[in-house]
C-alpha cells in the first residue's frame, strides 16, 4: 500500500513537470510565420498569450475560464485540420494522442478550475505536435 | 549486474564532463551547490573506484564507502531545491518565512511513509533511510516547482531550469525504485540497474541543460494599472480577433 502512495506522489511530480514543460515552450518569429502559413489560430493564440493586458486578464477566473473554452476549441480545430490535411507523421502520433486526452481532461477541469497555465499548456503542446510535423 | 557496472564507468564521465562544461562557461559560481553536489558525487565515485580495486565489491569495506558518504546526498539535493528557489524568489527574507509551513507540509505528508520505515524490522538501513528520504525530496521538488513557476515575471533559462528537472526525474523515479524495493520486495538485480540508469538520465539533462551559459532573466514586470480598465469589452474583442 505505502509503495502505491510513493509511486502516485512521485507520478504527479512528473506530470507536474511534464506539464510546465510544456506549458514554457517557446516559439520564434519564423516559427510564427509558418504557423501562419498553415493558417492555424495556434500562432494568434501564442502570440495573445504574450500580451500584458492579457496576462492581466488571465488573473480573474472567470475571464480565464472562459477565454480557456474558447480558445481551447480553435486549438481542437487546428489539430483536426491538421488531421483532415493528413499532415501527421508516424513521430507526431504520440503528439496527437497526448492532445486529445489533455484537451478532455483540461476542460473537465476547466469547468470546475482553470489554471493560468492551462491554455499555455494546450498551446505549447499544439506546438510540439506541429515542430514534429517540420 | 555488468550493465550497470559499465552504467557507472558512463556516469563518472558524465560527472567530469558537467563540471568540465561549468569551468569552461564560467559558471561555477552561479550555481556553487549544484557544483558542489557534483564535485561530491565525483570524488566520492572515484574514491569507491580505489576501494573496489584494493578490497573488492563484496568488501565490507566498499560497503561503508559507498553507504555513508550517500547518506548526504538527500541533504545536498534539498540544499540545491532551496538554492534555487531562493535564487528564483530573490534573497529577500520573505522566502525564510515559507520553510516552516513548507517543512510542515513535507514532514506530513512522508509522515505515513516514515511510520512504515520505522515499525519495518528488517532490510538494510542505509536502503531504507533512501526509501524515506526520497519521496520527502518529491514533496520538496513539488512545492519548489509550484512556487518558482508561479511567478511569471521570471524566464528561468536552460541552466536552472535543467538543474530542477534533473533532480525532479531523478528523485521521483528513484523514489519509485526505492520504493519498489524496500516496501514491494522487488528482485535486486532490477533495483541494481537502475539505481544507476536513472542517475544516468539525470546526467544527461544535466549535461545538455549546463552545456552552455543560458542565465535566469527577469522580465520587466508591466504596469499593472496600465491594464486596470481591462474589462468584458476586451474580452470580446479578443474573441472577435480569433473568429474567422
Amino acid at each position: 500500500m505505502i509503495y502505491y502512495y510513493i509511486a502516485a506522489i512521485s507520478l504527479a511530480l512528473m506530470l507536474y513537470v511534464f506539464y510546465l514543460q510544456v506549458c514554457s515552450l517557446r516559439w520564434d518569429e519564423p516559427e510564427r510565420k509558418s504557423l501562419e502559413q498553415v493558417e492555424l489560430s495556434l500562432a494568434h493564440i501564442l502570440r495573445l498569450l504574450e500580451a500584458p493586458d492579457v496576462r492581466l486578464l488571465m488573473q480573474h477566473t472567470k475571464s480565464r475560464q472562459n477565454l480557456f473554452l474558447e480558445f481551447s476549441d480553435f486549438l481542437m480545430g487546428d489539430v483536426k485540420t491538421l488531421l483532415r490535411l493528413r499532415a501527421l507523421r508516424m513521430s507526431s502520433i504520440a503528439f496527437v494522442g497526448v492532445f486529445f486526452a489533455s484537451y478532455y481532461l483540461m476542460r473537465l477541469k476547466a469547468k470546475f478550475f482553470c489554471s493560468r497555465n492551462d491554455l499555455r499548456f494546450l498551446s505549447g503542446l499544439e506546438l510540439a505536435l506541429f515542430r514534429s510535423l517540420q | 549486474m555488468t550493465q550497470a557496472y559499465a552504467i557507472w564507468a558512463i556516469n563518472i564521465v558524465l560527472l567530469f564532463l558537467i563540471l568540465f562544461r561549468g569551468f569552461r562557461n564560467g559558471i561555477l559560481h552561479l550555481y556553487p551547490i549544484f557544483y558542489g553536489y557534483i564535485s561530491f558525487c565525483l570524488t566520492t565515485s572515484l574514491g569507491n573506484l580505489l576501494v573496489v580495486l584494493f578490497f573488492g565489491i563484496t568488501s565490507p569495506q566498499y560497503y561503508y564507502s559507498f553507504h555513508l558518504p550517500n547518506t548526504l546526498i538527500p541533504l545536498l539535493q534539498l540544499w540545491i531545491l532551496w538554492d534555487l528557489y531562493r535564487q528564483s524568489v530573490g534573497y529577500a527574507n520573505s522566502s525564510w518565512k515559507d520553510l516552516p509551513r513548507w517543512a510542515s507540509l513535507v514532514a506530513v505528508t512522508t509522515a505515513p511513509i516514515a511510520w512504515q520505515v520505522f515499525s519495518m524490522k528488517r532490510g538494510d538501513p542505509f536502503l531504507n533511510y533512501h526509501a524515506l528520504t526520497l519521496p520527502l525530496q518529491v514533496v520538496a521538488c513539488l512545492l519548489v516547482y509550484r512556487k518558482v513557476y508561479s511567478n511569471n515575471q521570471l524566464d528561468l533559462g536552460r541552466n536552472a531550469k535543467g538543474i530542477l528537472v534533473g533532480i525532479a526525474v531523478m528523485v521521483a523515479l528513484q523514489s519509485i525504485n526505492f520504493g519498489r524495493y524496500v516496501f514491494a520486495v522487488s528482485p535486486f538485480q532490477i533495483f541494481g540497474f537502475f539505481v544507476p540508469f536513472i542517475y544516468l538520465m539525470a546526467l544527461i539533462i544535466f549535461a545538455y541543460a549546463l552545456w552552455d551559459y543560458v542565465p535566469t532573466r527577469r522580465l520587466k514586470p508591466f504596469a499593472e494599472d496600465q491594464f486596470a480598465k481591462v474589462n468584458d469589452q476586451l474580452e470580446q474583442v479578443l474573441r472577435s480577433l480569433l473568429l474567422r
